[in-house]
């Protein structure tokens, strides 16, 4: 399912990401667990936290980011 | 005296040949600017957020007697060349620098590893600064320094930059490694053979992954105050009124405090000691006529020389500081992006767009600066014709309000809403004609901190210094031609030529001539010869909308030419002053059937 769908407060393997070198540099990568913190109403984005640290994606590419559950929950 | 310049791209190259150069590297917003003031007592401009330092900065630093260079590069993620601030932090490194300080983010960790590995692949002696280790331990967050000093193969400090913790044994440890050091271990044996292909990329945030758990202990928050605030300013249900209600408190110390401190205390002063001092000393020298009259006349020198810069203009533009660099400081202004990303969208743009749209309201050059973190030129452009078109510095705000509330605050809500409708028409017009596109919001938000006293200050000195230094000189040329011009004559004969359009199309009276040609030079200029006068309501709300839209300053020009080019430069002056004319126009003509 897309991140921006993803229900919120809830950890999430990436199993897809686009090809985006700033996702890449802040820690959105293939295969890492991410924690969703919330998505934003009508198409605002999405926050994740990666790592102790907090990540904005617009809605646009959130919706290309692909997850499955992770083990963590 | 250390000399300390911002220098353009065309300009690195003249740079990068200097000798004992030490450089300054890190993930964005990781605090170096902080140490680039503290190590080496030099000016730079630290935000809480990324891309400060879009261009890079230096000034001379000493190192156990021995002078250095340090040069504070633009924040990166990677070497990987994609943007404007990686290309000059490659061209650095590969210019042969003594030593590199690089600033690890304690509350980052992984990220600043992966770039700590990348930079160990230079040969280049190097110590890291572990900063924000305050914040860490309010996070629950605790990092084994002298493992990741081994890991990394050399030293670690722990550094809190805003108080000044761990600067001195920094600098040491830095002498001791490039005289002493046994040279780089460079990554090779850390498990990364070669940054550039993606498999080596890969390994690297593997082994910056594998480092960051052997180092890094997660305990419980100290601090959940500062994560539930930062949430709920996040979250349109909470975030939506917490932004107005800082909007409001903002605008109302701004323009409340900037009238009280001009009513009781800058304008008695002025008018009643300082002009009536040089008043009385310049009467007693020169008798009366134009000379007399330049100096100390209606448009004197010594008059509005003071009443404009200090009582008009001076305490909007320090309370606007005051507020701006304090929520830039705490952390809010991207977590307002963040908010607004969904409408901004609409129009074009994209969150992140804000915070130089905001800055635009304090001035524009800073704004079109600012720019440079657009990470596409339509962006930039696009940004940039907003700022240029609809935002209106500190300085003219502070002249527009006078203007209007001198006749009625309800002026304001027309004055308002129309700009706000013509952003949203630029913006909309802008993105259909400005080739390109605009990549949407991906950004890293930074802690939310409390602004530290000394930082906050000595940003707020430098503002002011800087204002002071800008905009006073251009101000005092704008009023020795104003004055010139008056006593000259040469006023009336232009104002007798554009009678047709100010009197005629716009309504206004003839000073409005004044304030044209020397909006030319200062913003704010293009209204104050109309504070004061006897106006209608009708000619108050044209004269603030054509000043409003009405081409930006001289400083703004030089700044389009030199980032963009002279033809965008002229593009713009030339359309807004139509615009502002056609706008102010139809305004008044539309007005004119109902009053």
């Amino acid at each position: 399912m897309p991140i921006n769908k993803a229900k919120k407060g809830n950890y999430y393997k990436i199993v897809s990401v686009p090809n985006n070198s700033m996702l890449m540099s802040l820690g959105v990568r293939e295969n890492d667990v991410v924690y969703k913190k919330d998505s934003l109403f009508f198409g605002g984005p999405t926050l994740l936290e990666i790592d102790s640290r907090e990540i904005a994606i617009a809605d646009c590419i959130a919706s290309k980011i692909q997850v499955e559950e992770s083990d963590i929950n | 005296m250390n000399k300390d310049f911002d220098v353009k791209e065309k300009d690195l190259h003249k740079h990068i040949a200097i000798d004992n150069k030490i450089l300054l590297m890190g993930n964005p917003n990781v605090g170096k600017s902080v140490f680039f003031s503290q190590i080496t007592g030099m000016d730079a401009i630290s935000s809480n957020f990324s891309g400060t330092t879009v261009s890079y900065t230096q000034a001379s630093m000493d190192l156990s007697g021995k002078k250095y260079t340090l040069i504070d590069v633009p924040g990166v993620f990677s070497l990987t060349v994609e943007s404007q601030a990686e290309e000059v932090a490659n061209i650095f490194l590969n210019s042969k620098p003594d030593g590199i300080i690089c600033v690890l983010d304690a509350t980052n960790l992984q990220r600043s590893i992966e770039l700590a590995l990348e930079l160990k692949e230079y040969d280049i002696p190097i110590v890291f600064a572990l900063n924000f280790m305050d914040v860490a331990k309010e996070k629950g967050i605790e990092i084994n320094t002298s493992l990741l000093s081994t890991l990394l193969g050399t030293s670690v400090i722990e550094t809190v930059a805003v108080k000044n913790k761990g600067i001195e044994e920094l600098k040491q440890a830095l002498y001791m490694e490039m005289y002493f050091g046994k040279g780089s271990d460079s990554c090779g044996s850390l498990g990364c053979s070669g940054c550039d292909t993606l498999e080596a990329k890969l390994k690297l945030y593997q082994t910056a992954k594998e480092i960051t758990e052997k180092v890094r202990k997660t305990t419980t928050k100290l601090d959940k105050n500062k994560e539930k605030i930062s949430n709920l300013m996040v979250t349109p249900k909470t975030g939506i009124p917490i932004a107005l209600v800082i909007m409001a408190v903002s605008i109302g110390l701004i323009v409340g405090g900037g009238k009280a401190l001009r009513a009781f205390i800058l304008l008695p002063l002025v008018n009643d000691l300082v002009v009536p001092f040089f008043r009385g000393i310049i009467s007693s020298i020169i008798s009366e006529g134009i000379i007399h009259n330049i100096l100390v006349g209606e448009y004197g020198i010594f008059v509005i020389g003071f009443e404009w810069p200090f009582a008009l203009i001076l305490p909007y533009v320090f309370l606007f500081y005051i507020v701006f660099s304090f929520l830039e400081d705490l952390g809010y202004l991207p977590r307002l992006g963040i908010l607004f990303d969904n409408i901004m969208s609409k129009f074009g743009l994209q969150g992140g767009s804000i915070i130089n749209i905001i800055m635009g309201f304090g001035c524009a050059v800073p704004a079109i600066i600012g720019t440079r973190t657009c990470t596409s030129k339509k962006e930039r452009l696009l940004v940039t014709t907003l700022v240029c078109f609809t935002v209106p510095c500190i300085s003219q705000t502070g002249a527009l309000m006078e203007l209007i509330s001198s006749k009625s605050v309800f002026l304001f809500i027309p004055v308002i809403a129309i700009s706000l409708a013509v952003f949203v028409f630029i913006a909309m017009i802008g993105d259909k004609l400005i080739k390109g596109r605009v990549d949407p919001m991906i950004i890293q938000v930074p802690n939310l901190l409390v602004p530290n006293l000394r930082t906050y200050g000595k940003k707020l000195t430098i503002r002011m210094k800087h204002f002071m230094s800008e905009a006073f000189g251009a101000m005092l040329i704008a009023i020795v031609i104003a004055s010139v011009f008056k006593e000259t004559g040469m006023l009336d004969l232009l104002a007798k030529a554009l009678s047709p359009v100010i009197q005629g199309w716009l309504g206004l009276p003839r000073q409005a001539v004044d304030g044209l040609i020397l909006g030319i030079v200062r913003r704010e200029m293009s209204i104050a010869p109309l504070v004061g006068l006897d106006l209608t309501a009708l000619q108050v709300l044209t004269a603030s909308l054509v000043s409003l839209f009405y081409l930006p300053c001289i400083s703004v020009f030089g700044i389009l030419a030199s980032e963009f080019n002279a033809r965008t430069a002229v593009l713009i002056g030339v359309t807004t002053t139509v615009f502002a004319i056609i706008v102010g126009g139809i305004v008044n003509n539309v007005g004119m059937l109902f009053m």
